[in-house]
This record gives C-alpha cells, structure tokens and sequence, in this order.
C-alpha cells in the first residue's frame, strides 16, 4: 500500500465559511485577519509551536500545503516564507479568497502524487503541533492497519493524547489532555481515487463516516488556545497523569517546542519587537 | 480458538449479567440485597426479561457466523430454581456457555470471576465482550470481533488493552400498538458488543469503565458500517434509551432487507413480538 502524507496548514486565509467568529463580509473578514498584531501573534505561535516539530519530523516523506491568501500583507507574507524556505516538504500556495472547501482542495489537489493509493490527511492549525514522529507514526499505523479500513477503504487515525497550551493573557501554561476527534492529531487515510479532502468531512462527526482508530498511547499533538483562537476550548473532560514540571522537557521531546522562548516571542509580538 | 499470527490465540469470552444481584451495579440502586433480589426476581419482570432473552439474544448468539466463542451468563446463586432451569435450557443449544452463579458482591469483582472461570489456559490473550439480556447482535458480530481484534494487536501491541465495538445498529423500542425501530449510529462506544482484548491473566476487562469512555482510556476502535446490534428500548430498561449520536426513527418497510440481511429475525416478527 502505498501512503501520502499531506497536511494542510492556513494561515490566516480570507475566504468565504470557515470561521466561526469572524466578520462575514470579505473586505472586513479580511482587515480583521490581517490586523497587525494578530498577525504578528500568529506569526508567533507558527514560529514556536507548529513549525518545530514539521521541521524535524524523523520521517521526512511528507507534503505539507501552507494556504495564504495571495493578498498576505508584507512584512508577514516575507517572514513566513523565509521561515519554511529551508524545509522542502512545505508548500506555500497563495490564493485568492473563494469558498474555503473548495481552494483548500485546489490548493492540495496538485499535490497529490497520482502513484499513492492512500492519502493521509491532516489539517494542523498554525497554533497547533505535531510530534516528530507524527508522519513515521501514520506510516506504520496504516501499515498494520490496513486490514480494517471501511467500504470505502476510509479510515481515521484519532491521535487523543496531547497538550493544551495556553495564553492566558501573556501567561503560558501546558495541560495534559485526551480528547477524541479534536482536528489536531486527526489523520484521515482516504484512497486518492476518491478525490475527497480532508476538509470535506467534519471533524466532529467523522464517527457517522468511517471507522475510527483513537489512539492513547502516545503524546501525539499539541492544541494552542488562546484569545484569537476561533474556536474556542471550553472545557478539558479529560487529561493524563503527568508532573508538571516535567511538561517542558516532554514539549521540547515530542514537539521540539521551547516553552520559554515561545512566550519570549510570543511577549515580542506583544509589544511590537519582534521586527527583523 | 483459531490462532493468528505471532502465536497469538484469542479466546473470545461473552459476558451477561442475567438478573445478578450485585452490590453497586444497577443505576437504580436499591437499599439492600434482600430488596434488590425482591425487585429483580419478580416474576413479572423475570418473565417479560426471558421473553427478549429467548427470543432475541439468544437467537442471535445461535445464528453467529463464527461459534467459536464462550458466552458466561452470570447470574446470582439466589436465582430461584425455576428460573434458572428455565436458564439452563435455553442456553443448552449454544456451545460455548457457561453460567456462573456467584454470591452478591461488588459488581466489578464478580465481572473478574466471571471471565476468570471462563478463561481457557490454552490462550495467549482474551477478548472479553459485553451484552445484555434484552439485545442483540448481527450474526456477523464475532466474525468481526476476531477478525478487527486480530488486525489491530499488531497495531496497539500486545500487551496493552484494545477495545473494539461497532456504532451502528438499530434500537427498537417496544410499544403495545406495534414496535417502532430506530437507526442508530453511536458516537462514542455502545457497551453492546463492544469489547476489550488484553493478555489472558490481566484482570482488567470491558466494564472496567463506563464504555461511552473508553476512547479517553484505551486504544479504542469503533466502525460504523455494518448494523450490529439491535437494542431494545422498553420500560425495564435499567439505563438511559437515547443514542450518543446520530438517531431517526425510520420505516418497517424502508430498513426491512437490511434486518434480514444481517439479523436472525424477520422485519414482521421484530415489529410485532
């Protein structure tokens, strides 16, 4: 069998649906997302949390698309592409704003490698991670799995354990957590024939669509919450037995995360220093 | 116990509490055992619970593709003697069951002993599954069980539990003008069917933890593709009748072939027993 792995990455993209707490109309959606300081914000959080682990995954066989919109104002259209430049398995692809379904797909559609049977899917958040051995994980999971894929030959990889970080208004805390179904740490293993997309099947609801594997054994994603998120975390139900001052060595482990110099960066944003 | 790959055997054990009077296990929990056993030996309720027992679990446990499996009914040492005649003959054609009459106890232990009487030296791990006296599953269900089970111990490792369960099926829900039937899928795990497999010798089993939850505690697989189970809804029912997910209530005519398809039962008899 063989597996693609592609994640899709927006970052900030103005486009029609999608978000659930923004304006509705594209010219004020688009100056809400292109606020300065929430730019420089996100910048951040994509900088620190989501880019470390991508970049020092221990199974470099991946494509990643990173949406933005065509529009993306300087300086933060410059940064971010010089951020990924180095990393090949990143794919920045502009577009101008549409129906988000529909350019998310456009935008990964190209990629698909036409010899892959399965394409596994993620979407990861610019303020969310995976672990380093998130892409070498899909592959042997999906290996052994093969045989209990669905009808369709459909079949989601729930990753449940992971770490809530969050701002808290400058302050930076880490929680454990096990949740089933979050977008981070979802991977959906779809056969490429089928021309379906990640964000074609929601989420929360992916239990009605195929069969589901949750798995607690590892620590395999980190979710961002913070006051820009668009959807918000209400509530943990459920986290895991670990010391507290053993979650930084565990971010910097799994995620290649550091703490300290995230909410170093993260302060600079703030304040407006973190010009370069 | 037909052996996979690496030298493992799974046996795979069924498990029915049948009327048990155990300490701490029914939502309703009544104030002492003489009361509870009052409550749950009441003829009345014994007959109207053998009457599904009869006539859908144990049809279904017959009609299983796959017979290679142990089914323990435990019941109390309490249980009148009529009734567990009553028991014993209509378990008497399936193959693998065992009855296990123990003392009242907390409810958790006598699952243990449960299981542990039923465990076979000759297996390397045991797949332990739950159902209830009142319900139902396809005739698919342990074909299924050992084949997804045998799939993914090479995914989660062998020496951690795995659970397994199916989230689509139908509940039917018993009404005097005619039965309605509903189709379910569940979004977390229905405790019907669903199933843990560890090493045999780990204690730790199935009702363990509320099943709506295990995701949260084990590596937990679930489809939604075949119907496999039938649930029944009526007014014995000791736990709450609605779906975690998605629910309709659908036409006789409509979900007829897929009944027959993969139950032991006819649209007609279901609707009207």
């Amino acid at each position: 069998m063989t597996v693609q792995v592609m994640g899709l990455c927006r970052f900030s993209v103005p486009s029609l649906g999608a978000f659930q707490s923004m304006p509705e109309e594209i010219g004020a959606r688009r100056a809400a997302l292109y606020d300065p300081r929430r730019l420089a914000r996100r910048l951040a959080w994509f900088e620190h949390v989501a880019l470390p682990g991508l970049a020092l995954q221990t199974d470099p066989d991946f494509t990643l698309v990173l949406l933005i919109g065509a529009d993306l104002p300087e300086p933060w259209q410059g940064r971010l592409r010089r951020l990924v430049a180095d990393l090949p398995q990143i794919r920045v692809v502009a577009t101008a704003p549409g129906e988000h379904r529909a350019i998310c797909a456009a935008a990964m559609r190209p990629l698909v490698d036409p010899a892959a049977q399965i394409v596994a899917q993620f979407r990861l958040d610019d303020d969310d991670a995976i672990s380093r051995n998130f892409v070498q994980r899909i592959r042997r999971d999906l290996a052994l799995a093969e045989r209990v894929q669905g009808r369709h030959g459909a079949l989601a990889l729930d990753y449940a354990k992971g770490f809530l970080i969050r701002d808290e208004g400058g302050r930076l805390t880490a929680a454990p957590v096990l949740a089933q179904n979050w977008a981070p740490g979802l991977v959906l293993a779809l056969p490429r024939d089928g021309g379906r997309f990640v964000l074609d099947y929601p989420h929360h609801q992916i239990w009605k669509r195929m069969p589901v594997l949750s798995l607690v054994d590892q620590i395999m994603f980190v979710r961002g919450a913070h006051d820009g998120n668009d959807s918000r975390i209400l509530r943990v139900e459920r986290g895991f037995r670990v010391p507290q001052e053993e979650i930084p060595r565990l971010l910097a482990e799994r995620f290649a995360i550091d703490l300290d110099g995230f909410a170093a960066a993260l302060a600079a944003a703030e304040e407006g220093r973190d010009g370069r | 116990m037909a052996a996979v790959k690496d030298g493992i055997r799974p046996q795979i054990i069924g498990l029915m509490r049948f009327s048990y009077p155990s300490i701490g296990g029914f939502a309703q929990e009544a104030p002492d055992i003489a009361a509870l056993e009052a409550r749950l030996y009441d003829p009345a309720r014994l007959e109207r619970r053998f009457q599904l027992f009869e006539k859908l679990a144990m049809t279904a446990l017959l009609a299983q593709s796959d017979g290679d499996f142990r089914m323990v009914f435990l019941i109390g040492r309490s249980l009148p003697a009529p009734w567990r005649d009553r028991l014993n003959d209509a378990i008497a054609p399936l193959k693998g069951a065992r009855v296990a009459a123990l003392a009242p106890m907390q409810h958790y232990l006598a699952i243990r002993k449960a299981f542990a009487l039923a465990t076979s030296e000759a297996a390397s791990h045991v797949t332990g599954f739950r159902l209830d006296d009142d319900d139902a599953l396809d005739i698919d269900h342990i074909a299924r069980m050992r084949r997804v089970v045998a799939a993914l111990l090479p995914v989660v490792g062998q020496e951690v539990p795995l659970v397994t369960g199916c989230n689509r099926g139908f509940f039917l829900e018993r009404k005097a003008g005619g039965n309605e039937i509903y189709e379910v899928v569940e979004k977390t795990p229905i405790g019907l069917g669903l199933a843990m497999t560890t090493p045999r010798g780990v204690s730790e089993n199935i009702f363990r933890r509320n099943h709506r939850f295990c995701g949260q505690f084990y590596n937990t697989f679930t489809d939604a593709e075949a119907p496999a189970f039938i649930r029944t809804v009526h007014a014995d029912n000791d736990s709450d009748p609605h779906a975690s997910g998605r629910i309709e209530k659908s036409r006789w005519e409509e979900v007829a072939p897929q009944l027959e398809a993969h139950f032991p039962f006819t649209a007609d008899f279901l609707r009207g027993f």
